[in-house]
């Protein structure tokens, strides 16, 4: 049996990637806790994608602040005891900032990212689950949420390259292991040999700690 | 020690001159208000309820630089108005007036007690208590261009709100200062007696005087 040194472990990539799946896989499989992004509750969203100039705002500081939030009570419950599995990294409020804000609203975004950055609890290792922009197209219409309908290919080409960019800089994720997986072949959900591929990947990186 | 304290009230009440005597006074530091310009201001006045979000965020980020330098410099320092003002007289003004829906107001609110958590709060407020007519004459006697529009009305909103918030306030002592018959240049025993109230209350002592 697989035992994982890194406590903190969080899946990232792209919108539509598979990143909630797989926590789910991998939470239940390591008998972990997982820690989930709330998504839904953002009352600005359905707004957002409709005027996506006039709520982008309101939208990055709602989001930033709830995601502030779950990591403060995260970072409150004992890190060290159990593993946990999240989906999310903090950092990526600041990947979407960017590719809705400009100008006054990206500073006055960024003064306040600054702020709330120093209480929030670093991962031990990343997984970060990369995939073209075909693919991530063709999973966001798979699920079928109703508030990601009106996403476009060419926001996501954007979206994609942005995450590129973000991991590309190790300054960005610091003490954090980083373990990148091209997802484009693999159905880790319908596959269990995909989904041990993936757990052989991660050990991988956790072992280099 | 270091002594932090801030000079509260309403437009027109002499906060910036209290700021100014009483750091000659004393020998403390002055810090104003910030004058930097905020680019939301223009598109504010021309549809309120679509830039106070971003006005109010704004100020807010800015105020919150500006209080952190404060706590830094190991001088002692008197400032001019609190970033506690922002969101419960201003933002809630704007909320109560219909300028900032309750979905901003909620959000602006929460954001703000985020952020003031990080800010080890003054030693002391000195709230200066005047009434409309002396905030309106006091208003139009400084002349400022921006301050010409200011309603009664306005003044009278942002003055019920100061009150409550005395009332409720409780993150530091407050002293509360009669600005009505306040006259720093024909009185100047005033300031002596307010620097002495100021010092008594730092101290922690409390008097009993006969008169």
């Amino acid at each position: 049996m697989i035992k994982f040194k890194s406590k903190f472990i969080v899946i990232e990539g792209a919108i539509g990637v598979g990143k909630t799946s797989l926590v789910l896989l991998l939470s239940k499989r390591f008998n972990a806790k997982h820690n989930l992004e709330v998504v839904e509750e953002n009352p600005f969203l359905s707004k957002f994608y409709d005027d996506i100039e006039r709520y982008a705002f309101q939208t990055q500081i709602f989001f930033l602040l709830s995601r502030y939030k779950q990591q403060l009570e995260l970072a409150q419950q004992d890190l060290f005891n159990q593993l946990v599995f999240s989906d999310y990294l903090f950092a990526k409020d600041r990947i979407f900032a960017h590719l809705n804000l400009s100008g006054n609203e990206l500073s006055m975004y960024e003064r306040l990212y600054e702020i709330m950055v120093k209480d929030v609890p670093q991962p031990d290792l990343i997984v970060y689950l990369q995939a073209s922009t075909e693919t991530l197209m063709k999973r966001i219409a798979l699920r079928d949420r109703p508030f990601e309908r009106k996403i476009s290919y060419d926001y996501m080409k954007r979206l994609n390259s942005a995450y590129e960019d973000f991991f590309s800089y190790p300054d960005n994720y610091k003490k954090s292991t980083l373990v990148k997986i091209d997802t484009n072949n693999i159905d880790f959900v319908g596959k269990s040999k995909d989904l041990e591929f993936i757990i052989k990947e991660i050990y991988k990186g956790d072992s280099l700690k | 020690m270091k002594k932090f304290i801030i000079v509260s009230g309403n437009i027109g009440s002499g906060k910036s001159s209290l700021t100014d005597l009483l750091s000659k006074r004393l020998g403390w530091t002055p810090y104003y208000e910030v004058v930097e310009n905020n680019p939301y201001l223009e598109d504010f006045y021309k549809d309120m309820k679509k830039w106070s979000f971003h006005l109010q965020i704004f100020f807010l980020s800015k105020r919150f630089i500006h209080h952190q330098e404060i706590l830094k410099n190991p001088a002692s320092v008197v400032q001019d108005r609190s970033i506690y003002e922002d969101v419960d007289i201003f933002a809630k003004n704007l909320n109560q007036q219909g300028y900032m829906d309750d979905r901003d107001y909620e959000n602006y609110r929460e954001l703000f007690s985020i952020m003031t958590k990080f800010l080890s709060p003054p030693d002391l407020i000195v709230y200066l208590q005047a009434s409309v007519p002396t905030l309106l004459k006091r208003i139009s006697l400084r002349g400022r261009d921006y301050e010409k529009t200011i309603s009664e009305e306005y003044l009278t909103q942002l003055n019920v709100l100061y009150e409550e918030w005395v009332e409720n306030f409780n993150i530091c002592p407050i002293l509360n200062v009669p600005a009505d018959d306040l006259d720093f240049v024909k009185r100047p025993e005033h300031l002596k007696l307010i620097t002495n109230k100021i010092l008594d209350k730092l101290q922690g002592v409390e008097k009993v005087v006969f008169d």
